[in-house]
């Protein structure tokens, strides 16, 4: 459907390492990803599956800007990307609302567009009574609620997305998870959503990308991709050609 | 990636650092009075230890001794905060991609901030002890310029190294400690042998320190090319150190603990 487009985000054989320390003197280079490629287009929804530990938080890292590749290229046109961050470290001792304002600048937000949004916020966070009380005495439900509703203001051009959009209770959880699958569906916003669960990625992205050792195995369609991730489950096999491009 | 402009960097520093503020008010009984009682009981001690026990009171020793720690706690408290300032937010770090500087910066402010209640007591304190305000008071404001600009050549350099090596946080109170017992704090340098003096002098603290008493005890101005070389050569450093912070900037997320 974007085929045409330019890429917001380009990603060509890009690689990230860590150090890991194994004692005082000696150290070893660990390659969280060795070797990614893909584009991103805008208005896409592109799932990211892969088990875990296979590199798909590095990858989001990555893309938010947080670390930059130690091999390959990752070329961004000039789009803003943000990692829907849940808990940006609540101070336990000031109010819900204060936190809120402080969660809200560290991910960008002008503090009168917080202010703005403060009902909103509020309102979806289910916290009316709570609000103006220390974040030190909400259970730790609460503190999610307000973590997300707080997260889910931001508006940057690409939302990155890590599995766990589910917090608090159920019922906040189907409620979570509603609203991001309406933004998703919304198609106004570019998300790349990690997962480890095809039935999420499926029912939500158009576009996706399947990693496995740290390796992007295949991209492409969601159907498509999706077939290989769950062939490769069933016989542990990565046959990435073999089901015929008719499926 | 999210483009903050100044404007934006100004008013998060401002804001983290005065909710760092309040949190830690919040979090004790006596709230900011702590601020006023911490410098107090310190003086209290060092009072008993130096100016009974040791015998090295004279008639200022209560003005003098407080005014000493109290631009000695500013400059500890700072660079004890800001150079572990990085490292604590490690989780944001690795989250929102923004510049590192805030955190050592947002430590420099909150420290600011419990630093009025400190000065404040000082004054009260001066002007209890028969001190009274005079033309050289409003150079004041210049030393503690010189005071701010030294903690930041300290700290932001210092926050950068401890994110990466850790194990020199352990050495930074120790590195202080020394630095306080060379800062003149209970000790005024005319009372050491005369050859340590000019060594004692390459310690850039105290002419802080002594930068203080002058304009607000003695009423004579500070030794102005002392405090202009030290506040000269801080801004270069401080210069270096924010350099250096955003040198390392993509690298902060990696340095994790794994």
């Amino acid at each position: 459907m974007s085929a045409a487009q330019q890429p917001v985000i380009s990603l060509k054989h890009v690689g990230v390492s860590y150090w890991l320390r194994q004692s005082l003197f000696s150290r070893r280079k660990f390659w969280a990803l060795r070797d990614v490629s893909f584009d991103l287009y805008e208005s896409d929804s592109l799932g990211v599956i892969g088990k875990n530990g296979v590199g798909k938080s590095t990858l989001l890292r990555l893309l938010a800007g947080v670390m930059s590749p130690d091999c390959g290229t990752l070329v961004n046109s000039g789009v803003s990307t943000s990692l829907l961050s849940m808990n940006l470290g609540f101070l336990p001792y000031l109010s819900g609302r204060e936190n809120a304002i402080l969660g809200g600048m560290f991910q960008g937000m002008a503090r009168e567009e917080i202010s703005a949004k403060m009902e909103d916020i509020i309102r979806f966070a289910e916290l009316e009574e709570f609000i103006d009380e220390p974040v030190a005495s909400y259970s730790s439900g609460m503190k999610a609620r307000l973590g997300f509703a707080v997260a889910f203001q931001i508006q940057p051009d690409v939302l990155l997305i890590d599995e766990v959009i589910g917090v608090g209770d159920a019922d906040f959880q189907r409620k979570s998870v509603e609203v991001m699958k309406e933004r998703i569906c919304s198609h106004d916003t570019t998300i790349v959503f990690v997962s480890h669960s095809a039935q999420l990625v499926r029912e939500l992205c158009n576009r996706a990308v399947w990693i496995e050792d740290r390796i992007v195995q295949t991209e492409g369609d969601v159907e498509t991709v999706l077939a290989a991730y769950e062939n490769f489950l069933r016989t542990g096999r990565k046959c990435v050609e073999s089901p015929p491009e008719t499926g | 990636m999210i483009r903050l402009g100044f404007r934006h960097y100004k008013n998060l520093i401002l804001h983290k650092a005065w909710a760092d503020f309040r949190a830690e008010a919040e979090r004790t009984y006596l709230g900011v009075v702590w601020w006023v009682l911490d410098p107090l009981i310190n003086m209290a001690i060092y009072y008993l230890v130096f100016g009974v026990f040791l015998q090295m009171k004279t008639n200022d020793f209560i003005p003098f001794l407080l005014t000493g720690l109290v631009v000695w706690r500013f400059i500890e408290a700072t660079v004890v905060r800001a150079s572990n300032s990085i490292l604590q937010n490690v989780t944001m770090v690795r989250q929102v991609a923004f510049r590192k500087i805030i955190f050592p910066l947002i430590a420099v402010g909150t420290c600011m901030m419990e630093y009025v209640f400190s000065l404040a007591l000082l004054v009260v304190v001066l002007l209890i002890c028969g001190y009274r305000p005079g033309v050289t008071w409003l150079a004041a404001p210049l030393v503690l310029l010189v005071e701010l600009a030294f903690v930041l050549a300290m700290s932001l350099p210092l926050a950068v190294v401890v994110t990466f090596v850790p194990d020199v946080g352990k050495l930074i109170s120790q590195l202080l400690r020394i630095l306080f017992y060379l800062s003149g704090i209970f000790y005024t340098a005319k009372r050491l042998p005369p050859p340590m003096v000019p060594w004692l002098k390459l310690n850039p603290a105290i002419h802080i320190v002594e930068g203080m008493r002058d304009v607000l005890m003695y009423g004579v101005w500070p030794n102005w090319t002392a405090l202009g070389v030290v506040g000269l050569l801080s801004v270069l450093v401080a210069g270096g150190g924010w350099l250096l912070i955003r040198r390392f900037d993509p690298l902060f997320a990696k340095r994790i603990a794994r």
